[in-house]
């Protein structure tokens, strides 16, 4: 159903460039004037500072492999269109010269199947005249570099003209298909002309890989006989219609877009609606602005409403792996916008959090909390890249999505790095809410109030206020020091932390400051008042995964919360 | 098993209800059978080689009618080393005339991925056809197949789309309401034919309506459809 969700998509993706075409870089233009003689000596360069590799525009492109690659319509390399070799040996210049005549041989046939268009005489009279044979090249050229050929006058480069598209679908359909056999469709049950392996891969870069390698990948790919039934390669006991092979030019458009794809470090997740309508959900998952957040909510509400009215949209969603030239389904969503808008508003209050430095409540960008998972570099102040296992983006964008609990592995690693970085900050502590607030474990913020381990942990930051505001210019706190075993061994730690505190209390009722012996008294209260809620017996030996997650929660609630009073207080004082 | 739904008179016999399940399944489709995608509900192919593992005779075949799932739709990837050949007839009778050919498989390495369905269920409706040359009633292998399903029995183990998503089945059905779920699936398997030639496919447009699957009798081959040369009759 992928592919037949992708082509019906089709209608509504603005700016879909023609069948078989895709924006391509192209570096150089061929002018001429309307008689097909050359406007310049050479060509001109199209590369740009913007454009080193030169203009993006549609052309016309398909997957051609093999000894003697054919010709594309028009646009193509300078080693089709001028003959211009690879190097100077003989072989080379033998297949530029090959590869020149199929290039002038189908420009051939575009204009004999366009006999009233007078451009296309004009471009096959230059090459017929071998005028193209008789152009300097520019010194930087490379085989390899892409031209395109205008006509003077012309706002259009030649090969968007309706009869160059019409006479490329054709060849194309002519070289992918099966003899243009008609049958049904596998994919939508159509009978169509069948091909015979899909005209247009993905692009290569689209699907990002964790070697950094990327080249144009085929979705549907059959080329060793065990991948086929009974042994068969390419579409032989799969026929799709080149209807459906159209699949790949949207695939391809919302992979460019950045509003319709979520890019992993390994993967790439695309998605669309069954009936197009304005939702910001790419940049409200990826970037958690409170507009596009708030879109999502009231588009939950419109689709609700259309609930009733039985005109519910549908959300498709696929990710893509990369398996060296094969694009590997990694995951396929098919479900009613409603649902998925559900799944997204509850991973946004899943892990909604107060903000005490900007005074509110927020949600945080999807990429932020899987970085949270890598390693900090405190000299450097920010995540170190790369350092976040591949899978973290791709899972949490899955269980924003679909609702399903953030894989298990998540959590131990988390906990392992805020160990290892005796650091706990806004990403960490939303993805242990998420983590904690889903299956299996289904906290709500009510009953972990109530849990041990969230009192020690808001007990530890009281410790830690008591000792900063003892000792101002501490260098190292206890949350530097003892963070970590105090989160896993809390009876060893908390038990030797407790006599420290009490001697800084001491020290700060006994100043001579005012302020000083206020906030030691505020703090002892504050103190008092956890403890009391805590059974008897002092902290246990140990905290369990769940227990330290809860601990990290307290910890940086009862900061939170500090900080938000003492920014209210400095506010009230002016 | 047990049967359900009698009506009598000229009506077929009431269907044989299976309920299946198991940790794992991948129902391929077709279009995705390098990096394997399920079906998010099992192909009237697959349940009847479930039926066929635990009992088979050549005088009859299952007719599936109508396919209930009953736990939620799950996904979950796999990704397996595979190998990128078939074993074929010609390399059999290469490596048994010289004796110092052999496979290595770590040459022959093609690591796929697989998006298939966990913790699945499902309850199969069939009907028992008989051919042309069964000389015994019906009610004969219903019997059989009744007795089978008692005793827990079957003839190889039964699989839920691959070999390796073992299935097991229910001595006694439960109640259990299909799923609440409704989905177009569009173009689906519905059996494969195995002639002289070799393979044949025939289809149906398939649709989950509230957890259910009804089955048409017969599948449409393609037009386009040759009977697929397989390797094993080279």
């Amino acid at each position: 159903m992928l592919l037949k969700h992708l082509a019906d998509h089709a209608e509504q993706r603005p700016k879909l460039p023609p069948d078989y075409y895709r924006v391509r870089s192209v570096k150089w233009a061929l002018q001429l004037d309307g008689d097909g003689n050359p406007m310049a000596q050479g060509l001109a360069s199209l590369a740009t500072d913007d454009n080193p590799a030169g203009f993006p525009m549609p052309a016309p492109y398909v997957y051609r492999s093999g000894m003697k690659p054919p010709p594309a319509l028009l646009v193509d390399t300078l080693q089709y269109v001028f003959a211009m070799p690879k190097d100077d040996s003989l072989g080379e210049e033998e297949e530029a010269n090959r590869r020149n005549d199929a290039y002038v041989a189908l420009l051939r046939r575009w204009r004999d199947s366009a006999p009233d268009d007078p451009r296309a005489a004009a471009v096959v009279s230059f090459f017929d005249r071998a005028r193209h044979l008789n152009i300097t090249l520019p010194e930087d050229a490379k085989h390899s570099d892409t031209v395109a050929i205008l006509l003077s006058g012309d706002r259009e480069y030649v090969h968007m003209r309706e009869s160059a598209v019409e006479c490329w679908r054709a060849v194309v359909r002519e070289r992918k298909s099966t003899g243009n056999a008609k049958g049904v469709c596998l994919s939508c049950g159509q009978i169509g002309e069948l091909l015979d392996t899909i005209p247009e891969p993905i692009k290569g870069g689209a699907i990002p890989s964790s070697n950094g390698r990327t080249r144009d990948a085929q979705l549907v790919s059959i080329n060793k006989p065990a991948q086929g039934r009974g042994g068969t390669i390419q579409l032989g006991n799969t026929p799709i219609c080149d209807r459906c092979g159209r699949a790949m030019a949207v695939l391809n458009s919302l992979l460019a877009d950045p509003e319709h794809r979520f890019r992993g470090s390994d993967t790439v997740t695309v998605w669309w609606l069954r009936d197009e309508q304005e939702l910001p959900l790419g940049s409200a998952l990826d970037r958690a602005d409170p507009a596009d957040v708030d879109a999502v909510y009231k588009a939950v509400d419109k689709a609700n409403e259309d609930i009733d009215t039985a005109v519910d949209n549908v959300f498709y969603a696929v990710t893509l792996g990369a398996n060296q030239g094969r694009a590997v389904i990694r995951d396929w969503i098919d479900v009613p916008l409603t649902e998925a808008l559900q799944h997204v508003t509850v991973w946004f209050d899943d892990h909604r959090l107060p903000d005490p430095w900007k005074g509110r409540e927020r949600v945080l960008p999807l990429w932020q909390i899987a970085q949270s998972c890598g390693r900090w570099d405190s000299d450097k102040k920010r995540y170190v890249d790369k350092s976040a296992p591949d899978a973290t983006y791709s899972a949490l964008l899955r269980s924003a999505l679909t609702g399903v609990p953030v894989p298990v592995w998540v959590l131990p690693h988390l906990l392992h790095r805020v160990r290892a970085d005796s650091r706990i900050d806004l990403p960490r502590v939303a993805l242990v809410q998420l983590v904690l607030s889903r299956p299996p474990f289904k906290e709500t913020r009510v009953s972990n109030e109530e849990n041990v381990a969230v009192i020690w942990g808001r007990a530890f930051a009281v410790l830690e206020s008591i000792q900063r505001r003892a000792i101002p210019d501490v260098n190292t706190t206890i949350g530097d020091r003892y963070l970590s075993t105090a989160m896993t061994r809390p009876q060893a730690t908390l038990t030797r932390l407790f006599p420290l505190a009490n001697g800084h209390l001491k020290k700060l009722k006994n100043s001579k400051q005012q302020s000083s012996r206020a906030a030691g008294f505020a703090l002892e209260v504050k103190l008092k008042a956890l403890l009391e809620q805590l059974p008897d017996g002092g902290p246990p030996e140990r905290f369990e995964l769940r227990d330290q997650a809860a601990f990290i929660i307290g910890y940086s609630r009862q900061g939170s919360e500090d900080i938000t009073r003492a920014r209210a207080a400095a506010n009230s004082a002016d | 098993m047990t049967t359900a739904g009698h009506r009598g008179g000229h009506h077929p016999p009431p269907a044989l209800v299976v309920e299946v399940g198991g940790p794992l399944a991948c129902f391929t489709r077709p279009e995705y059978k390098s990096e394997r995608l399920s079906y998010p509900v099992m192909t009237p192919s697959a349940a009847r080689g479930v039926l066929e593992a635990i009992f088979w005779k050549p005088e009859f075949e299952y007719q599936i009618t109508q396919i209930d799932v009953l736990s939620k739709i799950k996904w979950a990837a796999i990704r397996r080393n595979e190998v990128e050949s078939m074993l074929t007839v010609d390399w059999v009778r290469k490596a048994m005339a010289d004796t110092s050919v052999r496979y290595d498989v770590e040459d022959d390495r093609d690591q796929r991925n697989m998006v298939c369905l966990r913790d699945v269920d499902y309850r199969i409706h069939a009907q028992v056809r008989l051919r042309t040359h069964a000389t015994e009633p019906i009610d004969k292998y219903r019997a059989m197949f009744r007795r089978r399903m008692d005793r827990g029995a079957c003839f190889s183990q039964p699989f839920l789309g691959t070999r390796e998503f073992s299935a097991s089945y229910v001595r006694k059905l439960t109640d259990r309401p299909p799923i609440p779920h409704t989905e177009d699936l569009g173009v689906m398997l519905h059996s494969i034919e195995y002639g002289e030639r070799g393979e044949t496919y025939t289809w149906f447009l398939a649709e989950l309506k509230d957890g259910v699957m009804h089955v048409p009798k017969e599948g449409r081959r393609l037009s386009s459809a040759e009977p697929a040369s397989t390797r094993r009759d080279a």
